[in-house]
């Protein structure tokens, strides 16, 4: 990892103690970033840092001997919640995988709790459900629906396979 | 019959109108059937006025052929028994008025005030909203509403939406929380001393999981989680995208909220009546 990705223009993010949640106007949608992955966005968009104090930077941060694997799955988790400027060049990530970089972590003496992740929220484009749901929208018993009948749906629209009629 | 109803002679069958008010505008509910009169009579009685002054909109209910009609301006018709299309007249009641005041941000949630105290409940349907809101105001606690809670986003206020709650029958033993959803439901009466009609500001947030034979815990969140989860309840964050991602910062950083791990509702309100008793009354952001 000679240099870094960049984080994408146009979030809007709210620090809230140690953790952010960032909303992103382009795909509608709300993340939250645990701490680490906090810490890496804030000093990704610090443009001018390098890699190595990115790393001695998460590892003081965590306490632990090293930061490169965090700071690798801290970046996995940034791009895969398309947050980075993938139109910007960076070096390749290797490929490693999550576990293996997990079990990097774990070596390097940070317990799991502190592993990157983000969590990803799609609010509805629509006004959300209140008391009850109305004919086409998707359920999974028959007490959520207006009508009380969810039945199988005729096309592919829920996930579920089962639509209120 | 109700001393709010108006009743006009149509083509075929007599016809009665109930005007449901919030915050100043009154939504038409028109039809020729004595039970859905009834059942609007029965779910919004903190909430009918006696006259029209700043229409929110109509939804009609007529019978047709054994069953009911639902009709209104921006939507297909509903079709359904008593049952359902009472429901979805309630639904729809909501939703018209979330799109007239597309301001506010709503959230799904219940909402109890006691001594400038604002509790609001928070979660999805099955969640228990219902079942809390009402045992809080069975030890004193008034309620703002029941189901949706329409929130000021500049002063932090819960404006009264207090249609009559509808919760489930527990049968007095653990339950899965699969079959929640399919519990029989009961409306409770509440008297006028249980409803306040006044904005109260937020003091607290609880968002209650139901778990089967769990024993009654409260946990508080970390604010970003506590954000999130708000994220979630909205149900009209359409109409605000960034501008309510930044309200519930806001609002996570400047209040208590906790998650309610629960298996009886009865056995844990005395847990929510501690709790509402500590909040701060005033909380500024």
């Amino acid at each position: 990892m000679t240099s870094l990705p960049q984080v994408r223009t146009g979030l809007l993010s709210n620090q809230l103690d140690d953790q952010v949640l960032v909303y992103d106007p382009r795909a509608d949608s709300v993340h939250l970033l645990d701490p680490t992955t906090a810490r890496v966005m804030e000093l990704l968009a610090d443009r001018g840092r390098t890699t190595d104090e990115i790393v001695v930077e998460i590892a003081r941060q965590v306490d632990v001997p090293s930061g490169k694997a965090l700071l690798a799955l801290a970046i996995d988790e940034l791009r895969k919640a398309d947050l980075l400027d993938e139109s910007v060049s960076s070096s390749p990530q290797p490929e490693v995988s999550r576990r293996e970089l997990l079990r990097k972590v774990a070596l390097a003496g940070a317990a799991a709790v502190i592993a990157p992740a983000i969590v990803t929220l799609s609010p509805s484009p629509a006004y959300a459900q209140g008391s009850c749901l109305a004919k086409k929208d998707c359920c999974t018993v028959n007490a959520d629906c207006c009508s009380n009948k969810c039945d199988p749906t005729t096309g592919s629209a829920c996930p579920g396979t089962l639509e209120c009629h | 019959m109700d001393e709010n109803l108006t009743v006009g002679e149509t083509e075929s069958a007599l016809t009665a109108e109930q005007y449901i008010e919030f915050d100043g505008q009154q939504l038409v509910v028109r039809s020729d059937a004595a039970e859905i009169i009834d059942f609007v009579s029965r779910t919004y009685r903190p909430m009918l006025v006696p006259r029209l002054t700043t229409s929110a909109g109509w939804i009609e209910v007529r019978r047709a052929e054994g069953e009911y009609v639902l009709d209104w301006a921006d939507g297909p018709d509903f079709h359904g028994d008593l049952e359902s299309v009472c429901r979805y007249l309630r639904h729809q009641v909501q939703l018209r008025f979330i799109r007239e005041r597309s301001d506010l941000l709503w959230l799904h949630a219940g909402a109890v005030e006691r001594e400038g105290r604002c509790l609001l409940i928070s979660g999805p349907t099955g969640h228990g909203k219902s079942s809390l809101v009402t045992l809080l105001c069975e030890r004193g606690w008034r309620m703002l509403s029941d189901d949706v809670a329409p929130v000021r986003m500049d002063t932090l206020e819960v404006l009264p939406y207090p249609e009559r709650p509808v919760r489930r029958v527990y049968p007095g033993r653990d339950l899965r929380r699969e079959e929640v959803g399919l519990l029989e439901r009961e409306s409770v009466q509440m008297s006028d001393d249980a409803i306040s009609r006044e904005a109260a500001r937020i003091s607290g947030i609880v968002l209650p999981v139901f778990q089967g034979g769990a024993k009654a815990e409260l946990v508080r969140l970390a604010a970003g989680d506590a954000a999130l989860e708000l994220v979630r309840n909205c149900m009209n964050f359409v109409d605000h995208k960034e501008a309510a991602v930044d309200f519930v910062s806001r609002i996570a950083r400047a209040v208590p909220i906790y998650r309610l791990c629960y298996g009886t509702a009865s056995e844990t309100v005395h847990l929510l009546d501690g709790l509402g008793r500590h909040l701060e009354v005033s909380i500024s952001v």
